[in-house]
């Protein structure tokens, strides 16, 4: 579901492999993330190049991770939407609760 | 999933076009039976309309009402009708089984019933007749943003309510069909 791309001493960052993220695979995900924040307790960079579509189980999942890690003084910034996943996240006011980037270098200078 | 659909013929007065697909829950994944029901909004909406935010409206309602049919559906049956009209696209999914808790509340006094309330929006339903309602959503002020371990971690109805100019769920007692309409006006 997820792969490392990154460990650096700041944060971790991954990718998610389904092109689809949705009730399907929001569990596993969840589980996935949420693991890794307890591992390296670091901040997490999540790239979401791969995904073409996501549906409210997956943001449901995202919102999860992201009240984790700030119970545990992490961030959660997620990069590389495409568009019609981004509009989706604006449309419920999620860009008011994530910091999300363009790219994972944006989001690297961002930490 | 299996996927049918039946077109029907179009009335030529009223120039609007609707077909009808049935999914039976299984394990196939959504995104074909979406790909059916984008292409045929895509090929019955009339020029001039903005094509690409309709199609991105109408792709994000149906897929969290088919979702929802696989999460919550009482019947292994469900319908979406879409229905391109001139002005608008009407999209009804319907199963049948017990109705929505609301539905108590829809038909005694109360003007509005609260369903979710965060930093980021309260989701609401009016009452619109006998076992009616339409949901409403009104954007919070984010004044409080530590608050974000309240945000509600269920969007499906959000979704819908906030892409939709309007959406509305009826249940028939008769038939115990579940009715939810989702209507995009151009």
């Amino acid at each position: 579901m997820i792969r490392i791309i990154k460990d650096t001493p700041g944060h971790l960052l991954i990718e998610i492999e389904a092109s689809e993220a949705n009730l399907d695979n929001s569990d596993l995900f969840k589980t996935q993330v949420t693991e890794l924040l307890d591992r390296h307790n670091k901040n997490i960079v999540i790239d979401f190049n791969r995904v073409e579509y996501i549906d409210s189980s997956f943001l449901g999942a995202l919102v999860a991770i992201l009240k984790y890690a700030m119970a545990h003084k992490l961030e959660v910034i997620l990069t590389a939407m495409r568009k019609d996943v981004h509009d989706l996240l604006m449309l419920i006011r999620l860009d008011k609760v994530f910091k999300i980037y363009g790219d994972y270098e944006q989001a690297a200078a961002a930490l | 999933m299996e996927i049918t659909s039946k077109r029907q013929r179009p009335s030529k007065k009223l120039k609007l076009m609707t077909r009808q697909f049935e999914f039976i829950t299984g394990n196939d994944k959504l995104t074909s039976a979406l790909k059916q029901m984008l292409d045929f909004i895509n090929d019955n909406l009339v020029a001039n309309v903005p094509a690409i935010n309709l199609l991105f409206k109408s792709k994000i309602i149906l897929t969290e009402l088919l979702t929802n049919a696989l999460k919550h559906s009482f019947s292994r049956s469900t319908l979406i009708d879409v229905t391109v009209e001139k002005n608008c696209i009407v999209i009804t999914k319907t199963d049948y089984g017990m109705p929505l808790s609301l539905i108590a509340y829809a038909n005694s006094s109360v003007n509005k019933i609260p369903i979710t309330n965060d930093i980021l929006h309260t989701l609401y339903a009016i009452p619109e007749g006998k076992n009616t309602v339409r949901f409403g959503c009104e954007e919070s002020t984010l004044d409080d943003l530590e608050s974000i371990e309240r945000i509600v971690e269920h969007f499906g109805l959000i979704i819908i309510t906030k892409a939709a100019d309007k959406f509305a769920y009826n249940y028939c007692e008769e038939t115990k069909a579940n009715k939810f309409t989702a209507t995009l006006s151009f």
